[in-house]
C-alpha cells in the first residue's frame, strides 16, 4: 500500500511516500526559508504563492523517487490544520482534487498529530506516552493514553521555544532561522556566564513562558557594546539556550509526576537540538525518543503515517472537510 | 462534455458544456466555507449527473484576475487534475469568461472585476481581445459610474472613465467558444501561468 503525504501548513512545501510497513520511500521538502529570511520571519502571502508554485514539482519528485506513479497511490493524506490558511488551502485543494481524479481515499490530518507520531516511524512506542513538541510555532506537552487520543496538558502562554530562539538570534545578529546557529555558537561558550532567570507561569505549573527570557536577554545586551556582543556570542547563546531548555525540562518533570508515561516522544524542529535532547535524557528517568533524520522539522512523512493510522481506524474522509487555521487537538481527536 | 470551474469571483461556479452549449451551471456564494467545498461540489455534480471522469473531454479553469484566495484554490485544483489525469486542462482569464456573457455582436466593452475591498481590474475589450487592463480603485469607479454596487463584475459599453455612462451586470454565459484563440492552451500547467498570476499581484501592489 502506497501512502502519499502532503504538508503545506507553514512555509515548507513537502510531499512523501511511505508504505504500510512504515518504510519511508521518499520525503521531499522544498524550503522557502531564503524567501522569508530577508523579512526576518514568515510572510503568509509569499508562503501561499510559493506553495502553489512548488506543489506539483514536489509531489512529482516524491513519486518519481519512489518509482511509482499517481495511479499506484492507495491513500492521500494532507495537513488540514492548524497553520496559515492560505498555505493550508493549497495543499488541501490539491489533495482533494487528486483524490477525486484518482478515485482514492483521502485523510485530513492535524499537523501536531503528525509530529506526535513522527518518532514512531523509526522507533517502537508504548502507551501511555508524553508527546513534547518544540518548534518555531509550538511548545506543548500532549499526553497520549492510547492511539488517537490526545490531551494537551501544558503549553507556552506566549512565544514558542523556536520563536524565542529566532528573536534572540536576531538581536545578536544571527539570521532566521536562528536555532541551529545558536546551537553551534553555544558549543563555544559558557552556559552559566549569563544567569537568565527561570520563568514560571503563576498558578499554571504545567504551562511555560518564554517572552520574559527574551526581555531579560535584551537587558543583558543593552549593557554590552557591539564588539562585546560579538565576542560573547558563544556564552550568550549557551546561557540563553540553557535557560530555555531548563524551563522545558523542569516543566516536563512536574507534568510527568501527574501524568505517568512510559516514554517521552520529542518532536518539532527544535527536537534536532542535541542539548535539549541530552538535558531531557539526563533529568528524566524514562526513555526519550526523537524522530529519525529529516523527520524533526515539518515534513510530509509524518502526515502520511498519521493519515494511514487514522485511515485504518476510521476509513476515508469526505471531500467536504475544511482547512482550519486554529484546530484544537482534543476536538480534532474527538471528531 | 467539458467542465469549467470558476472560483475567483464573489460567486463561484461549476459549469458543464456539451457540444459547446451550457447544460448545467451551479453558482454559490464565495464564502470561505463554500470555496473549500468546490471539489466536493464537483464530485456531487458528477455523481448526480452520472458522469464518470472518463467522459470529461476537457477541464476549464478561470485563473484570474479576482479574489486571491479563489485564484489559489482554482489553480491548486487545476494543477492536481493536470498531474493526475490525462484530461486536457485549459486556463481562461476572468475577462474572457465574463465576455462570453455579453452578446458576441458587441464590438467594444469594458469589464470591471473586483479583486479586493478597495480595488479591481478594468479591461477594455475589442470583441474577445483584451486591449488594456488597468488596476483601479472602487471609489473611482463608483464616482465615475454613480454606482455603489461594485461587489460584482460589471460590463459597461466602451467609454472613457471620465464619462458617466450606464452599466449592466454581466449576462448569462451560454456558450463556450472552444476555438477562442486568446485562451491559454496547454495540457500541462507550467510555472509560466503562476508567473502571470504573480504579475497580477505585482500590478495590484503598484496600484495600491
Amino acid at each position: 500500500m502506497y501512502i502519499v503525504g502532503i504538508e503545506t501548513s507553514c512555509d515548507d512545501t513537502a510531499a512523501s511516500v511511505i508504505n504500510e510497513k512504515k518504510e519511508l520511500m521518499a520525503s521531499i521538502l522544498s524550503s522557502q526559508t531564503t524567501f522569508h529570511a530577508k523579512y526576518g520571519g514568515i510572510v503568509p502571502e509569499i508562503a501561499s504563492r510559493k506553495h502553489l508554485e512548488l506543489i506539483s514539482h514536489v509531489c512529482q519528485e516524491a513519486l518519481q523517487s519512489s518509482h511509482i506513479g499517481w495511479n499506484d497511490v492507495d491513500l492521500i493524506c494532507v495537513t488540514k490544520g492548524p497553520g496559515l490558511v492560505g498555505s493550508l488551502l493549497v495543499g488541501v485543494e490539491y489533495a482533494k482534487a487528486a483524490s477525486l481524479a484518482l478515485g482514492k481515499p483521502i485523510k485530513g490530518i492535524h499537523h501536531i498529530e503528525g509530529h506526535l507520531l513522527s518518532p514512531s516511524l523509526t522507533h517502537p512506542i508504548t502507551y501511555p506516552y508524553m508527546g513534547l513538541i518544540v518548534s518555531g510555532g509550538h511548545t506543548e506537552f500532549v499526553h497520549v493514553p492510547k492511539p488517537g487520543s490526545y490531551q494537551v496538558v501544558g503549553s507556552t502562554v506566549d512565544d514558542a521555544c523556536g520563536e524565542s530562539l529566532d528573536k534572540f538570534g536576531k538581536s545578536i545578529g544571527i539570521s532566521y532561522p536562528a536555532g541551529p546557529i545558536v546551537e553551534q555558537f553555544a558549543t563555544q561558550g559558557e552556559e552559566k556566564k549569563y544567569p537568565f532567570p527561570l520563568p514560571s507561569v503563576r498558578n499554571r505549573p504545567f504551562d511555560m513562558s518564554f517572552s520574559g527570557l527574551k526581555t531579560a536577554a535584551m537587558h543583558v545586551l543593552q549593557k554590552l557594546s557591539p564588539d562585546e556582543i560579538e565576542n560573547e556570542k558563544g556564552s550568550l547563546c549557551a546561557s540563553y539556550q540553557r535557560a530555555l531548555f531548563y524551563h522545558i525540562t523542569a516543566t516536563a518533570k512536574k507534568i510527568l509526576a501527574s501524568y505517568p508515561s512510559t516514554m517521552i516522544l520529542l518532536s518539532g524542529g527544535v527536537s534536532a537540538n542535541q542539548t535539549l535532547f541530552s538535558m531531557l535524557q539526563q533529568s528524566i528517568d524514562i526513555p526519550v525518543l526523537k524522530p529519525g533524520k529529516g523527520l524533526s522539522t515539518d515534513n510530509a512523512a509524518m502526515i502520511a503515517w498519521a493519515g494511514y493510522c487514522r485511515y485504518i481506524a476510521e476509513g476515508s474522509d469526505s471531500l467536504d472537510f475544511e482547512v482550519q487555521s486554529s484546530l484544537a487537538l482534543e476536538s480534532y481527536a474527538a471528531e | 462534455m467539458e467542465i469549467l470551474l470558476q472560483t475567483v469571483l464573489s460567486t463561484i461556479e461549476i459549469a458543464v458544456f456539451q457540444d459547446k452549449q451550457l447544460v448545467f451551471r451551479k453558482q454559490s456564494p464565495s464564502l470561505q466555507k463554500s470555496n473549500n467545498t468546490v471539489v466536493y461540489d464537483l464530485q456531487n455534480m458528477l455523481q448526480n449527473r452520472g458522469l464518470p471522469l472518463s467522459r470529461i473531454r476537457r477541464f476549464w479553469f478561470v485563473n484570474g484576475p479576482g479574489y486571491y484566495t479563489g485564484i489559489r484554490i482554482g489553480l491548486s485544483i487545476a494543477k492536481a487534475f493536470s498531474d493526475t489525469t490525462s484530461i486536457p486542462i485549459r486556463l481562461i482569464t476572468t475577462f474572457h469568461w465574463l465576455r462570453m456573457g455579453i452578446p458576441p455582436s458587441t464590438e467594444r466593452c469594458c469589464i470591471f472585476i473586483p479583486s479586493s475591498k478597495k480595488e479591481g481590474y478594468l479591461a477594455r475589450m475589442h470583441h474577445f481581445s483584451v486591449e488594456s487592463v488597468q488596476c483601479i480603485e472602487k471609489e473611482q469607479m463608483e464616482k465615475d459610474y454613480h454606482s455603489n454596487v461594485l461587489q460584482e463584475p460589471l460590463f459597461v459599453p466602451f467609454g472613457g472613465l471620465d464619462v458617466s455612462i450606464p452599466y449592466a451586470p454581466v449576462g448569462d454565459i451560454t456558450t463556450l467558444p472552444l476555438d477562442y484563440k486568446d485562451v491559454i492552451t496547454s495540457q500541462t500547467i507550467e510555472p509560466e501561468y503562476i508567473k502571470s498570476v504573480d504579475d497580477l499581484f505585482q500590478n495590484r501592489k503598484e496600484c495600491g
